[in-house]
């Protein structure tokens, strides 16, 4: 063998080797990676989501991420490597969260993001996306005619999370121009239970004159609710919150929480799954950001609503 | 053994090129975007679309006089043929221009009849406190599709709910009378159709007011 032979055979050795690494090896593994488990709301979204990839004939593994973005990177490393055929993703970072999207992308593994934004719109094939704005500006008409006037906190979610600030910025769109509601302290409490209970109880003592919290998901608007009573204030302070969790809806019904915005967590995780088996059967036009609806849950509307929806 | 040394040189090219590519062909259109993006300033974003792409759509609205006889005896067949959604949801958004007589006037609203002699008002141009999103999605002049962010897209909202309190309404709100005849455009957000259809509820893009009629 001549050396022009010898590049010859090398070169498309080579080539045939760089074309296989868009190529994932033929499974019929679907992965959901999920922000965190360790919150009912995301326990629902990816439940569902693996539910319905399964329905449509997939063999499917849930990855926690645990709000760690090295974590997710890490999850999206070894779904890469196994060659799982899609992704339907609930990222844990706006901007933390496009690399792993992208790597998919370029491993040729489609992502379908449900609920978390990533600030791209070319790494995710789409995205299934609560209307957090407009859900918050609902809330803040309703803070507005129900607080009317006072002190108010509010708790903020993870602050890589465009929710976190879709939310905030609705509200405050309306809260702000009413000049009789003051807003004390503003904090982040990660989307936690426990870590808004802890906040919640160093606020009061720096704040014990408030009228209203408002909190950016219903895991926390529980501990603040949970540190109010605790200190005899749960009567006299009214709570919102964001999400439509269990807990929350009985809170409505039982009248110690005021209201909160229903997401749609089933609805989103069917539309990744069904977005993923119809790109896997060939579509190739999706619209990149597909806003889904919320809707405002008040004591006066309880009854059409229950737990991550409204009853049928 | 000429062809094999030609081949061998373009295959090995290739490969080189591949690998180790001296440039990338990227849109023009796209970096432009990306660029624009990359600098956003929601509130030049929003006077800019305001002045050229919403006034340059108004021709797109859809007469009151077309719309409000539909909704009134098939709202189904007004939502399917004239609204704006976006996304998925049960809310809706008419992009709609007409004239009619000024009915009444309170803190938060103009009431307007197409027909002097109606009793019931078609219209309600809302005066007040302007929320949400009704003329950025109603006016269907923007894709949420094309922001990165969606914070991006929210603030445009709120921008562009500043412009309509603090350039449109004041100087009607100023000028407009009991009888007056008031030419609108603008948008209407459809949450409740129990509440939100009769009359709808405008947050106007124009208003001009004819006196002495």
């Amino acid at each position: 063998m001549n050396r022009y032979t010898l590049f010859l055979v090398l070169a498309i050795g080579l080539l045939t080797f760089a074309g296989c690494g868009n190529q994932a090896p033929e499974t019929n593994q679907v992965a959901v990676i999920v922000s965190t488990l360790n919150n009912p709301w995301f326990v629902v979204l990816a439940e569902t989501a693996k539910e319905e990839s399964e329905a449509l004939g997939y063999d499917v593994t849930i990855f926690d991420s645990m709000n760690d973005t090295a974590k997710e990177t890490e999850h999206f490393e070894n779904v890469i490597a196994a060659g799982y055929r899609a992704v339907l993703f609930n990222p844990t970072d706006a901007d933390g969260s496009i690399g792993n999207a992208q790597k998919a992308k370029k491993a040729g593994i489609p992502v379908f993001c449900m609920d978390r934004e990533i600030n791209s719109t070319n790494a995710a094939v789409a995205q299934y996306l609560s209307d957090n704005y407009s859900g918050c500006v609902a809330l803040g008409q309703y803070f507005v005619k129900t607080v009317k006037k006072g002190n108010y906190i509010e708790l903020l979610g993870l602050v890589g999370d465009n929710n976190t600030f879709n939310r905030s910025n609705g509200f405050h769109s309306v809260v702000d121009q009413y000049p009789d509601l003051k807003m004390v302290a503003q904090q982040s409490a990660d989307f936690d239970r426990t870590k808004a209970l802890e906040i919640m109880e160093s606020l009061l003592q720096a704040h014990p004159d408030i009228q209203a919290v408002f909190c950016g998901n219903d895991a926390m608007a529980m501990g603040a609710y949970q540190a109010l009573a605790s200190a005899g204030k749960d009567k006299d302070v009214k709570v919102f919150g964001f999400d439509g969790a269990g807990d929350v809806i009985n809170s409505i019904m039982e009248k110690k929480i005021v209201a909160t915005v229903m997401q749609f967590p089933k609805l989103m995780a069917k539309m990744a799954a069904e977005g993923a088996h119809k790109y896997l059967g060939g579509k190739r036009d999706f619209q990149q950001k597909v806003p889904v609806i919320v809707e405002l849950v008040t004591q006066e509307n309880i009854k059409k609503y229950e737990a991550y929806g409204k009853k049928e | 053994m000429v062809y094999i040394r030609w081949i061998s040189a373009v295959l090995l090219l290739a490969f080189v090129g591949y690998m180790f590519p001296l440039f990338h062909i990227h849109k023009l259109d796209e970096i432009e975007r990306k660029q624009k993006m990359e600098q956003f300033d929601p509130e030049e974003f929003s006077k800019d679309f305001w002045k050229n792409q919403l006034l340059q759509s108004i021709d797109q609205a859809v007469s009151i006089q077309t719309l409000a006889p539909l909704i009134k005896n098939d709202p189904d067949q007004a939502k399917e043929q004239y609204s704006n959604t976006i996304g998925i949801g049960s809310v809706y958004y008419y992009y709609l221009k007409g004239t009619g007589y000024v009915k009444s006037i309170d803190e938060d609203a103009v009431a307007v009849v197409l027909q002097q002699e109606n009793l019931n008002p078609d219209v309600r141009i809302m005066t007040g406190k302007i929320f949400g999103n009704a003329i950025r999605n109603g006016s269907n002049q923007l894709n949420v599709s094309d922001f990165p962010n969606s914070q991006q897209f929210n603030r445009i909202s709120m921008n562009l709910n500043k412009i309509v309190e603090n350039e449109v309404l004041p100087p009607f709100k100023d000028n407009v009378s009991l009888g007056d005849r008031v030419h609108f455009v603008g948008c209407c957000e459809i949450l409740d159709e129990d509440t939100d259809l009769h009359p709808l509820k405008l947050i106007p893009i124009t208003l001009k007011i004819e006196k002495g009629l």
